[in-house]
C-alpha cells in the first residue's frame, strides 16, 4: 500500500515540477525547505496514524492528528499558496 | 491567452524523474514499519480471517464419499511398527530403527554439515518434546532419562567452539526454544552474589571444586567449573498486561512462566546432547540465581523504578526472566544504558499508580524497603511484601506499574522506535516532557481498570487475527518484518 502512496507521490512531484517549470514559476529556497519539512512531519504522522490504529491507541490516533497533522499540513500548504498567489500575481 | 502545446526539453523530463524517484524512495525506505492495513477491517464473524484471495466454500475441494467412510483402525497407520513389518516383512521395523539409530551416531562421528552433534541436539531438544516429563530438575541425570544421549554414547566428543560462538549457539538455541533474549553473566566472585545462599527449601547452595554437580537432604552443589549463568527472557502479550486486575493480564504472566520452564529443560536437554552440564532453577522458576543480575550484567535489560521487572529495549517490561548455569565457556556479555534508570528518576508513572504504593516513589536509594531486597544496590527498592499483599487481596494479581509504563508498547507506530526510545537513551532534557505525553496520548490509559477507555474495553475474547500467543514475536527481528 505504501508503495502505491509512493508512486502517487512520484506522480504528484512529477506533476508539479513540470507546472512549475511550464509556468516559469520561481520557488525560493525556504519554501522548499519549508515544503519538504511538512512533507516529511505529514509522512510520520500518517504512518503513525496506522501504527495507532493497529495498536488500538485511537486516543494516540487523535493527538497525531491534532498535534503533529494539523502543522504538517500547514508546513506544506503555507508554500504552497504563497506559490499560487505568485503565479496569480504575474 | 494564446494556447500552445507544451513542450518537456530532456533536461526537464530527467529533473521530473529524478524528483519522482525521491518520493518513491522516501516513502519506500519508511515501508519495513509500516503494517498491513487488513489488521484495520476486522470481522465479527469470530472466525480467522484468512487472506482476501481466499474463499469459504460448503463442500472441501477434495471429495468426500461419506458412505464409503468409516472409522479407522489407528492399528493400520503406517506410523505404527506391525504395519511396517507386515508391509516390508517380518523384522523390517527393527532393522529400520536400528539403521536409523546407527545412521545417526554415524553421522555425528563424521560431522556431517546439518547433522553433527549440536544439529541433533537441537532437534531432539524439540522433537522429544516432553523434556523431562516437564520435572522442574536440578541437574540433568536427576531425570535419569536415557532418551538423551550424551556425546560419549554416539563415540565423539563434546561440542568445541570459542566463548563467542558458544554465546551465539545458546541465543539461536535459546529463541528456537522459545526464548525472547539470552544475557550471559559470569559467575565469578561479584557474579556468584546472584545465586541464592539458601534455597526456600532450607538447602544451601554451595560452590565446590568437583566434576559434576549433586544434591544431599543439606545442599545443592554447584562445580566451580559452572561459571556461566544463562539469563533468557520469555515475552508477555503486550495486549494482557494492559488488561490489569484481569485474568488476561494474569494469564499472560502465566503463560510467560511456562515458557520459561519449557526453555530452561529445552536448554538443559541441549547442552547434556552436546557434552555441558546445566543447572535450572528445581523448586520453582525464581529461584537458585536471581533474576535481575542476569539481565543487568548481561546486557539485556536495564534496572527499572518497576522494581519486580527490568525494562527491556524491545520489549519494555514485558517480559519474564529466567535462568540457568552451565559449564560451556560463554562470552559474557555488557550492561545496557537505554537511559530508562534515567528517565524512571522523572517519571514515575508506576508509583502514582500502585495501589498499595508498594513501588519506591523517591530518586533511587542505597537504602532498603525491606529484608526482602538485595543490599549494596542504588536502585529504586520495591516493597514486595506491600505488593505481594495487593496481589494475593485482589485475587487476580495487579500489574498496574507494568500496563501503566510508557515504554510498554507496541512498535507499529514509528514514533516509539524512531523518536521516543533513541532520544531517552542519548539525553535527558525530553524526559519529563515524553512522561507527559505519555499521559496526553493515552498510552498509560489501561493502568487502571477504572480508567479503560474505548476500543481498551474490547472484551480480550473479541480480538481476532491475533499471532500465537497474542505476542508479536517478530518485534526487533528486522529480517523476519
Amino acid at each position: 500500500m505504501w508503495i502505491l502512496i509512493g508512486l502517487l507521490l512520484g506522480i504528484l512531484f512529477t506533476w508539479t515540477a513540470i507546472k512549475l517549470t511550464s509556468k516559469n514559476l520561481k520557488v525560493l529556497w525556504y519554501e522548499y525547505v519549508l515544503g519538504a519539512l511538512g512533507l516529511l512531519l505529514f509522512l510520520f504522522v500518517a504512518q503513525n496514524l496506522v501504527g495507532s490504529i493497529d495498536e488500538w491507541e485511537m486516543q494516540a490516533f487523535w493527538m497525531f492528528v491534532v498535534i503533529l497533522g494539523l502543522p504538517s499540513l500547514l508546513l506544506m500548504g503555507i508554500p504552497a499558496l504563497r506559490i499560487v498567489r505568485r503565479y496569480r500575481a504575474t | 491567452m494564446s494556447k500552445f502545446h507544451h513542450t518537456i526539453g530532456r533536461r526537464d523530463f530527467m529533473k521530473a524523474l529524478g524528483l519522482a524517484g525521491v518520493g518513491i524512495g522516501t516513502v519506500a525506505a519508511t515501508s519495513p514499519v509500516f503494517h498491513d492495513m487488513d489488521e484495520v477491517i476486522s470481522s465479527s464473524k469470530g472466525t480467522w480471517k484468512p487472506p482476501w484471495w481466499v474463499k469459504e466454500v460448503d463442500k472441501p475441494t477434495a471429495d468426500v464419499d461419506w458412505d464409503l467412510t468409516k472409522r479407522f483402525d489407528f492399528r493400520e497407520a503406517s506410523i505404527n511398527m506391525p504395519v511396517i513389518d507386515k508391509t516390508l516383512g517380518p523384522g523390517s521395523a527393527l532393522q529400520l530403527y536400528k539403521t536409523w539409530k546407527s545412521g545417526i551416531t554415524k553421522n555425528i562421528q563424521e560431522a556431517k554439515p546439518g547433522r553433527e552433534l549440536r544439529d541433533y541436539a537441537l532437534h531432539d531438544m524439540v522433537g522429544r518434546s516432553n523434556c523431562y516429563g516437564m520435572k522442574r530438575i536440578f541437574v540433568d541425570y536427576e531425570a535419569d532419562d536415557d532418551a538423551y544421549l550424551y556425546p560419549s554414547d554416539h563415540g565423539v566428543s563434546r561440542w568445541e567452539g570459542t566463548p563467542e560462538e558458544a554465546t551465539k549457539m545458546m541465543r539461536a538455541v535459546a529463541r528456537l526454544a522459545g526464548a525472547r533474549d539470552i544475557g550471559v553473566m559470569e559467575l565469578d566472585e561479584k557474579g556468584k552474589t546472584s545465586v541464592y545462599s539458601i534455597e526456600r527449601d532450607g538447602k544451601e547452595y554451595v560452590f565446590e571444586n568437583c566434576d559434576r554437580a549433586y544434591w544431599d537432604d543439606h545442599k545443592r552443589v554447584i562445580p566451580e567449573k559452572d561459571r556461566w549463568c544463562i539469563t533468557f527472557t520469555t515475552m508477555e502479550s503486550q495486549d494482557m498486561s494492559k488488561r490489569v486486575g484481569t485474568a488476561f493480564c494474569e494469564t499472560t504472566v502465566m503463560d510467560a512462566y511456562n515458557v520459561g520452564g519449557f526453555v530452561a529443560q529445552r536448554l538443559q536437554v541441549f547442552l547434556r546432547m552436546i557434552g555441558y552440564e546445566c543447572l535450572t532453577a528445581s523448586i520453582d522458576r525464581n529461584t537458585m540465581v536471581e533474576a535481575c543480575p542476569g539481565l543487568t550484567m548481561g546486557g539485556v535489560a536495564e534496572l527499572s523504578r518497576l522494581g519486580m521487572t527490568s525494562a527491556t529495549p524491545t520489549d519494555g517490561p514485558g517480559v519474564r526472566a529466567f535462568k540457568v548455569i552451565t559449564d560451556l565457556p560463554m562470552a559474557v556479555g555488557k550492561p545496557i544504558d537505554m537511559g530508562i534508570f534515567e528517565f524512571c528518576k522523572t517519571c514515575g508513572i508506576c508509583a502514582d499508580v500502585c495501589p498499595e504504593s508498594a513501588i519506591w516513589p523517591d530518586d533511587p536509594t542505597w537504602d532498603v524497603s525491606g529484608t526482602w531486597n538485595k543490599a549494596g544496590i542504588f536502585n529504586y527498592p520495591l516493597n514486595g511484601v506491600l505488593c505481594r499483599k495487593y496481589q494475593f487481596s485482589d485475587m487476580m494479581g495487579c500489574g498496574r506499574c507494568r500496563a501503566a509504563c510508557p515504554f510498554l508498547t507496541k512498535d507499529f507506530a514509528s514514533i516509539h522506535e524512531f523518536v521516543i526510545k533513541p532520544v531517552v537513551a542519548k539525553t535527558s532534557i525530553f524526559n519529563s516532557f515524553f512522561r507527559n505525553m505519555s499521559s496526553v496520548w493515552g498510552y498509560d490509559s489501561m493502568k487502571s481498570r477504572d480508567n479503560l477507555t474505548g476500543e481498551q474495553q474490547m472484551s480480550w475474547w473479541d480480538i481476532e487475527n491475533a499471532p500465537v500467543h497474542y505476542i508479536d514475536t517478530t518485534r526487533g527481528c528486522i529480517q523476519y518484518q
